[in-house]
């Protein structure tokens, strides 16, 4: 591995700080003194625990004095602290305040500076690529922001890092960049800088032996500022008479360099240069030959190259090549590898954010699932609650009706079952305690009373065990050749003592008396009966009429009874055929009769309605009801 | 009492047979038996010819008998009238409805002659 710029961050600190103007001698940044004592302190300690503490308080006590350059310094220790600490999240948090701050404070040269720190950590990670970018990323903006300075350094820098990576002509063209601006600049502060290590690069680029190498060395010297620039133009002139056998020049110049403590600072490689020229004056080339491994700089290669051409020794400018190559080639496969490496951290890091985002759209899709099912759920339940707690309630008002009705069910037979009885007890008594005194007339009348409630208490207990049979299925029909008027007769019959006082009742037929259907004649009476018998109940006066009539309904035998009683409300004229229904709960009656109708009825295939319109017209003379039950005729 | 000093009894009941059997088991008993076949009726009567007693049954249309005892009992006319419910509601409820209301006596249908004679010696004197 290449480490060429390990310290490069130090000594572009180093030479960052040269290039700032001075106040004072020891005051390098002309800030206020205040604050450079702390930075001072603070840059003495970077990488310490106390380093955070005395940043924050040099921007404390710039803030104070209101020095905006010492306090966007203080971001800069910020950020060198970081790299120090090899954080890059701090790092890069640390670039983007440092940024900012000396945009804010128009100290501009500390904003390159930012970029210039990022790119030497990356460096010193062998992540050259990346370094690069942060390099060519600063010098892009200084030329889209026109600012001379931004240019200049980052020029300067990308020299730098462009012969450390082996790129000669990239590191030429960015040195006569740096050249121009510097030529051309009206920046005070780039005119007050050194440009001899830029001067003595582009010499180092153009051969050691050419009169351009000479002309670059000369402009070094002419814009030399420190003591350490004529060292390094010393320096460059030693080689170049090493290169021209000029060999008691070249031991004046290295005994100039080698007694100078900076030197080795100035030119981190010059004193190897130097042992090496020592061994090639002595003829020990095999020696060089072996230790070319020790080189590191492209402009070192290059001396040996141009000191081997000198003294003819091809086999060595062919060695020196090949190093050249061997490194280039290294630092090619180091790039590769870089490169490969960052490409697959990228790819990693794309698949992870994929996965990631796959991750997190699936955990988005299912929880957008879950969330639609639980709103289904809970909208299924919700409605399933409320269905469900109105069948409760349904059920409930269905149990509570039910129960009523049985209720008054109850009460109804009993009513029902001890009136008929009351007069079959009651004249039983009367024949049993009085049989002597009464007449064989009254006898008569009395057991005819018993018979006849006998009879009622029968059809009641036949009522039950009917609808009983049809709810349970067990109703029977017996269909015979049935005639209509016969059926009639004998239903009235049947009711004929029920009937009120005071009230007339009658038997009118529009059928021949031959007419016949095909149906069950003891059910079809029933019906019959059971509309009579509620017409009994419900009327007081008027009359009571039974007909049986084709003429009502089509294909239809209709038999229709009507009375002049009571009535039946229009809203009720549905119910009215529902089991248990009365229209006057103290009225006589189980509340089945109508209901035993409607059923039968069905059975037979007939219909039973009410008569909407009887007895409703506003002219009407009587009221009443009027009950049919339709029979096909066939 | 009527003008032979009998006392008069009110049979109130919409069923005609239960007025027969009435009729007949109070013949020869030393009492007029008079009927009516709704309340309405029966307050009539009940008015005009101050009954002593009263054999009420209860459910009737249009006026139940509950009601023509609360009429008889509310109107200064009536309200010492002997009143026998005799009902086909056999239940403690009905019962006690009709004693709230006044009733002096309660008898169930079917009518066990042996028991409303008794009642109506006792109520009645006779």
């Amino acid at each position: 591995m290449i480490k060429p710029f390990r310290t490069i961050g130090a000594i572009l600190i180093l030479m960052l700080t040269a290039l700032l103007p001075c106040k004072a001698q020891n005051n390098l940044f002309n800030i206020d003194d205040s604050c450079y004592v702390i930075y001072r302190q603070a840059d003495s300690l970077l990488d310490s625990p106390s380093a955070p503490n005395l940043i924050a308080k040099l921007k404390s006590q710039a803030e104070k004095v209101n020095d905006d350059k010492a306090y966007t310094l203080a971001y800069t220790l910020a950020l060198r602290n970081a790299v120090r600490n090899g954080n890059e999240t701090e790092i890069l948090v640390r670039y983007g305040e440092l940024k900012e701050i000396a945009r804010k404070t128009s100290y501009m040269q500390y904003y390159f500076y930012a970029y210039q720190l990022v790119s030497v950590y990356y460096f010193n990670q062998g992540q050259r690529t990346k370094s690069l970018e942060y390099s060519i990323k600063m010098h892009e903006e200084a030329v889209a922001m026109n600012n001379d300075y931004g240019k200049w350094f980052s020029s300067k820098y990308l020299s730098d890092l462009y012969l450390a990576g082996y790129k000669r002509t990239s590191a030429r063209n960015a040195l006569l960049e740096v050249v121009d601006i510097y030529n051309s600049t009206k920046d005070s502060t780039i005119r007050a800088q050194s440009m001899s290590k830029s001067y003595v690069n582009l010499a180092f680029l153009s051969g050691y032996g050419t009169q351009q190498y000479l002309d670059y060395v000369e402009l070094a010297l002419q814009t030399s500022k420190l003591a350490a620039d004529t060292l390094l133009v010393d320096y460059a002139l030693a080689c170049r008479a090493a290169v021209l056998k000029d060999n008691e020049n070249y031991k004046i110049l290295r005994d100039k360099c080698r007694k100078n403590t900076l030197f080795p600072r100035v030119r981190l490689t010059g004193p190897q240069v130097l042992d090496f020229t020592d061994k090639a004056l002595a003829g020990e080339w095999a020696y060089i030959d072996e230790q070319l491994g020790k080189l590191s700089r492209l402009e070192d290669f290059l001396y040996i190259s141009d000191l081997a051409v000198s003294y003819d020794l091809m086999w060595l400018v062919s060695d020196c090549y090949d190093a050249i190559v061997q490194r280039l080639a290294e630092s090619y496969e180091d790039r590769l590898n870089q490169a490969l490496m960052e490409t697959e951290v990228m790819l990693e890091n794309e698949i992870l954010n994929k996965q990631i985002i796959d991750h997190k759209n699936k955990a988005f899709k299912l929880m957008l699932v879950l969330v639609v099912l639980i709103v289904v759920l809970l909208v299924i339940v919700g409605i399933g609650s409320v269905l469900y707690v109105k069948k409760l309630n349904k059920a409930k008002k269905d149990a509570e009706l039910s129960s009523r009705m049985k209720t008054q069910f109850v009460q109804n037979m009993s009513h029902e079952v001890r009136n008929p009885l009351n007069a079959v007890v009651g004249f039983s008594q009367l024949i049993a305690y009085a049989g002597d005194t009464l007449s064989e007339e009254e006898k008569q009348e009395y057991i005819s009373y018993i018979t006849n409630n006998s009879s009622m208490l029968m059809m009641l207990i036949d009522d039950i065990l009917d609808l009983s049979d049809i709810d349970n299925g067990n109703y029977k029909l017996y269909i015979t050749e049935c005639n209509c008027n016969e059926i009639c007769r004998m239903a009235f019959k049947t009711v004929e003592h029920r009937i009120p006082f005071g009230v007339k009742s009658s038997f009118v037929s529009d059928v021949p008396d031959d007419l016949t259907i095909h149906s069950d004649e003891k059910r079809v009476q029933q019906i019959i009966i059971n509309f009579l018998t509620n017409a009994c109940k419900n009327t007081t006066d008027g009359e009571i009429t039974l007909r049986c009539t084709t003429s009502i309904k089509d294909n239809y035998v209709t038999f229709a009874v009507q009375d002049t009683g009571s009535g039946v409300p229009l809203e009720q004229a549905e119910a009215i055929f529902n089991r248990f229904s009365k229209l006057d709960s103290k009225k006589q009656g189980s509340g089945l009769g109508l209901n035993i109708c409607k059923m039968l009825s069905e059975k037979l295939g007939g219909i039973v309605e009410l008569d909407k319109s009887y007895g409703r017209a506003a002219n009407a003379s009587y009221r009443g009801a009027r009950f049919y039950f339709h029979l096909p005729l066939k | 009492m009527n003008s032979n000093n009998q006392p008069v009894v009110l049979v109130v009941d919409d069923i005609a047979t239960n007025i027969v059997l009435i009729k007949a088991l109070l013949k020869g008993r030393n009492c007029e038996v008079l009927s009516a076949q709704s309340g309405v009726q029966a307050l009539e009567i009940a008015v005009q010819s101050k009954p002593d007693l009263v054999l009420l049954d209860i459910m009737m249309p249009v006026m139940d008998g509950y009601e023509v005892l609360a009429r008889l009992r509310s109107d200064a006319a009536t309200k010492d009238i002997k009143v026998v419910m005799l009902s086909a509601l056999a239940k403690d409820t009905d019962i006690k409805k009709a004693t709230d209301l006044g009733a002096d006596a309660y008898l169930t249908k079917p009518i066990i002659a042996p028991k409303l004679f008794e009642l109506l010696d006792k109520l009645l004197t006779i």
